[in-house]
Order: structure tokens, then sequence, then C-alpha cells
């Protein structure tokens, strides 16, 4: 069985599942987020359920709309803190994008299953877990019985070859297999990464590919985890999962991607799929760039968007924002010196939230305005006005982008700039819930 | 062999999103459930709601409900009083939420080039069975398992749970 056929019989309780059972399951691990939250929560106690069976396997994650932008807003945050502390159940306020700290701090790891009430789960795939996004009256049921089910479903390999120049990142490549397959693609199936390239990014990059498996349809994305992995973890995190055991290399289709010479690509409004290389848009005039989100907003994007801000300022009249997508990438950010860069070429940098991502909360879009972003979707009025165009890139791409206020490749930006390492890992200190 | 669910057929088209099925200008207004039902699937043909009748099937083709997760498309469909939808496939998010919220989704790959509208359909729920009555057609599809079958004829989740935690305390 692979890896993620035997996650799933484990959590069901079997030896043995094949494609297509439908099999009920305990989730190792079922988080949400302050905008579905609340109607989990309402759920919950309309089904009459009294307490959370399994408190400590659950997480809740203020991360959309915080801190709070609207009345409306403060006062569900309240009454879901307040669920939060009565069920026992751990809950981080403005430390990052869940999808981000869910792994940070350990929570979820390699072999296990992963239920959370967001589309963009699939991303914890990248540290080896089986993740998939759920509905929120689901979630509510999971929460009080411990409980939920789920097809198996077929696994496909993408086997992706070709070395990625300086400038071209995971996201490239991942808009590149969205114009190749298109956005149904993946419907109903795992989607496992794999091959030289995969091996070659950092989980930084990983987590970008894994993230956008729901782009393409997919149930879940999935990279089997290496010396990557462990070293994200760290090693005694690590170990906690290693019990669980790798299965075999056995798939149900395999799809091979050549992406060696692969140019800076940018998804067009308004649909993920609608991909050109950014060399062909020089024309497209932007009034907003972002780097941020669950997919573009980790020290990787960071660092190559500071080598272009280095010695090139914003365009003024390009509204610059970037958000580091938690607390640890953001003292990472501050610890390597990109802080500074940021703020010198004039960028707009907040702490740890979704942000411009989707029109909650802060950076929305006017009528007609224009905005390249390192984010994932790109539908009409994700990010704000509904006559307003969203294009999607990797985050070097908005950042030359920025710098020029038109739509840019950002590999002539790049030539002789100097890559900063990553800092060391500091410990997260000052993240544990009240 | 278990009595056939029969009703009329009505035919849609495969990449129907969700905004489709139900528009979000309604979801603003809070509208009862019943009155959702009166504005299902309006963008793509207007008469649907007008004439849809109880025990009716819709056919659709391929990606049924994609876009956003919004369970409201459910409930307006489980709200027009059909009997199922039987699609060629379904965006999974969607397929989850039909069974939660009680509405019965069967897949039948590429059912919709068979079914003309207006044809007259038998189902056999448990038997993983459908026709068309002239017997110009026959499909079939895996039946639920007996614990989401639980869920579903109860109508969803909610009453699912609501009866079973009170038959607990009183009993
Ligand atoms: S950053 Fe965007 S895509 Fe990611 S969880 Fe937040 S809103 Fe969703």
């Amino acid at each position: 069985m692979h890896t993620l056929h035997k996650t799933l019989a484990r959590a069901a309780g079997v030896s043995e599942v094949e494609v297509g059972d439908i099999i009920e399951v305990t989730p190792d691990f079922v988080y949400f987020h302050d905008t579905g939250g609340p109607k989990v929560m309402q759920k919950f106690k309309e089904m009459g359920f009294d307490r959370i069976v399994y408190p400590d396997r659950v997480a809740c994650v203020f991360d959309h709309e915080v801190p709070p932008n609207k009345v409306s807003a403060a006062n569900q945050h309240k009454e879901l803190q307040a669920f939060c502390i009565d069920q026992g159940v751990r809950y981080y306020y403005a430390k990052g994008i869940c999808h981000q700290l869910i792994p940070e701090l350990g929570l979820a790891g390699p072999g296990m299953l992963v239920m959370a009430n967001d589309s963009h789960t699939t991303m914890l795939g990248a540290v080896g877990a089986f993740a998939t996004g759920i509905g929120y009256t689901e979630a509510a049921a999971t929460l009080g019985t411990g409980k939920n089910w789920c097809k198996v479903p077929p696994i496909v390999r993408l086997e992706i070859r070709g070395r990625l120049t300086d400038g071209v990142m995971a996201k490239d490549v991942m808009l590149h297999i969205l114009q190749e397959k298109g956005m149904r693609w993946g419907l109903y199936k795992a989607l496992e990464f794999a091959g030289p390239t995969v091996r070659d990014l950092d989980m930084d990059g990983r987590m970008a590919l894994t993230n956008m498996s729901i782009e393409i349809a997919g149930k879940a994305g999935f990279i089997e985890p290496d010396a990557k992995t462990e070293d994200f973890f760290g090693s005694e995190v690590y170990e906690r999962f290693a019990s669980t055991g790798a299965g075999e290399p056995v798939y149900d289709e395999v799809a091979e991607f050549n992406v060696e010479g692969l140019a800076p690509q940018v998804a067009c409004p308004h649909t993920v799929d609608n991909v050109r290389p950014a060399s062909e848009l020089e024309d497209v005039p932007i009034h907003q760039a972002f780097i941020g989100s669950c997919t573009g907003g980790r020290f990787e994007d960071l660092e190559i968007a500071a080598r272009i801000f280095k010695n090139n300022r914003a365009h003024p009249r390009v509204k610059t924002i970037v958000i580091p997508n938690s607390l640890n990438q953001y003292r990472m950010m501050v610890d390597s010196g990109l802080l500074d860069v940021f703020l010198d070429a004039g960028c707009t940098v907040t702490h740890s939230t979704c942000g411009p991502c989707t029109h909650h909360h802060l950076g929305l879009l006017a009528g007609g305005e224009t905005c390249i972003a390192s984010s994932p979707r790109n539908h009409k009025g994700r990010m704000g006005d509904k006559d307003s165009l969203v294009y999607i890139s990797s985050a070097a791409t908005v950042a030359a982008s920025a710098v020029t206020g038109h739509i840019t490749d950002p590999r002539p930006y790049l030539k002789d700039a100097v890559r900063v390492p990553r800092p060391a890992k500091r410990a997260m200190v000052s993240m544990e819930s009240a | 062999m278990a009595e056939p669910w029969c009703g009329r057929a009505w035919v849609f088209g495969s990449d129907i999103d969700t905004d489709q099925i139900i528009q979000t200008g309604f979801l603003q207004m809070f509208l009862p459930d019943e009155e959702l039902g009166k504005h299902a699937m309006t963008i793509v043909d207007p008469a649907f709601a007008e004439q849809v009748r109880p025990g009716d099937f819709m056919i659709v083709g391929d990606n049924f409900g994609c876009g956003s997760s919004r369970e409201e498309a459910v409930v307006a469909l489980k709200a027009c009083g059909i009997s199922g939808v039987l699609g060629s496939s379904f965006a999974r998010i969607f397929y989850r939420n039909a069974i939660h919220q009680g509405l019965r989704a069967w897949e039948v790959p590429g059912i919709h080039e068979e079914i003309q509208a207006g044809d007259r359909l038998c189902v056999w729920p448990s038997e993983g069975r459908v026709s068309v009555e002239d017997g110009s057609y026959e499909g079939a599809f895996t039946p639920l398992p007996a614990f989401l079958e639980d869920i579903i004829s109860v109508g969803g989740l909610i009453p699912y749970h609501q009866q079973r935690l009170q038959a607990k305390r009183s009993g």
C-alpha cells in the first residue's frame, strides 16, 4: 500500500483499504479558523453535543481577520475563544496562518490523518500527512464524535524533472502544471509530488506545491518525507511521527512534467489555469503587489523578494504589502535583516494574517484595480471589488512587478543579487494558548 | 427487490459551480430554506425552480458543485424536493456537503450524455441501479455504506446527531 493508503487504513482501524472504499476514520488532528470556526461551533451546539471528544487533537487558529477589523468579528472571536477555553482546546491568536502554524508547532506530521475546515489543508501533505479540507457541519460532527469518513482516493505520482533557474520557484511549477492539466484534473485524487525537482526543493517550496493541490481539485497533496522533513521538525519531534512508517511506491497513475528552462509564470484573471509567461504580460499595469498567504509567505518567498528590493524601491504608485505567514517566518525575516530591506523599499509589512488573500480583512482592491499576488486564488472578487483583477505568480515576480509598476519577469533583477542565508531556528516561545 | 424511486429528469451540463446553483446575493438575505429553493439554478435554467416537482431528479455532468464550498448550494437543491442528483462527477466538497445535509448524490460516469430532459427515471438506491422507464438506458452506481445511509435518511448530520443524542439522554 502507498503511504497515504496506509495512513487511511490505520485511521480506519483496518489492515487494508482499496481505492473507492468508503471508510469511517478517526482523524489524528482537526483544526478550524476564525471565519469557519463560529459556524463549526454553532453546528456543534445545534447537534446537541456537549464536549469535544478529543480536545487535545484539536486546534483553533485565529488567522483570517486578526486583530478584528469590525465589531462583528470581534464579537465572534470572543465567543469562539470562550468556546475553546471551555472545551480545553488550544487556540492561537494572530500567530500565523493555520496551515503554516500547525506543522511548525509539530502538531501534525508524517503518517497523520488531518482534517480541517479549510480547502488549503492539503498543504500539510508536504510534511507527509494525509490532509484534506472538510465542511463546517462535518467538522462539528467530527469534534463531537471523533469520527468522520473518507473515500479512498487513487494516487497519482507527478514525476517532475528539470532544474529551476534562479527566479523560477515551486509556484511557477504549480502554475505550469495547472496550465497543462486544467483545474479539474485532480478531482477525487491524491497527488504525490515526486522526482528530482521536488527532492531539490526546500520545505518552503514543497509546501507551495501541496498547498495548491486543491487548485487542481486534488483531495490531498503529498511528498514522501525525507531528510528535509526531519530537518523541518527537528529530530526529536520527527521521531514521534516515525513509528507510522512509509508505504510502497505504488500508483494508480503517473504523470510526467519537465520543467527544465521553465520561465516565470502568471495566472491571469479569473482562473488559476489561465496561465501565461510573465514576459508576455509586461503591458499589464498593477496597483497593488502582495507577498504573503499560506501559499507564498514563507522565508524563501521573503528572501527572493528582498533580493529584488535590495537595490530597487517599490514603485511609488504600487501599494506593496509584505506578510510573513507565521510568527516563525516573521522572526526569520527580522533576524536575517530582510525587514530593513522591505522598509527601505517602501513596502508595508504587517503581522501574520491571511490579509489581502481573501476579501475579509485588509488590503482590499477597488473596482478597476489590479493586483499581482503570491497567494493561491484569483477568481472574480477574491481580493475586493468584483471589478478588480488578480494575477497570481511567485513572490519573485510579484516583487519585480512592484518595482516596475507592471507585470515583470524577475530574472534580470536577480543576476548579481546575493542570497541571504536562512537564519538559525529559534524556539517557538509564547505560543501556547492561555 | 425494494421499490424504485421514479421521477422526471432535469438535465444540466458540466462545471456548474455553487454560485450558479445559488447566487451569493440570496445568501446575504438569510432566507429560509424553502425560499432558497425558489432561486436554485436560476442562472442556468430559470424554468427549473418554477417547474421542478418533488421526486424529480437532476442529471449533471462533470465537477458539479465546484467553486466556493457554501453548504447553502445543497440546501437550496434539497428544498426543491428533488429525490437526488445523478452526476458524471461531483466536486468533492459538494459531494460531502450533500451527504451531510441529507441530499442524495449518486456518481454515474457519463450519465448526462445518455439522459434526455423530461425522461422518466427510476432509481434503486440500495441496489445502485438507475434506468429510464422505457428501458433505453441502464446505469449503475455504488450504494452508500450503511453508516452514511443512516445519516442521509434522517436528513443529514444535524438531525442525525440530534436524534441520537436525545435517544441517549432519554434512554
Ligand atoms: S492565506 Fe488565503 S488561501 Fe491561505 S488560508 Fe488564508 S485566506 Fe485561505
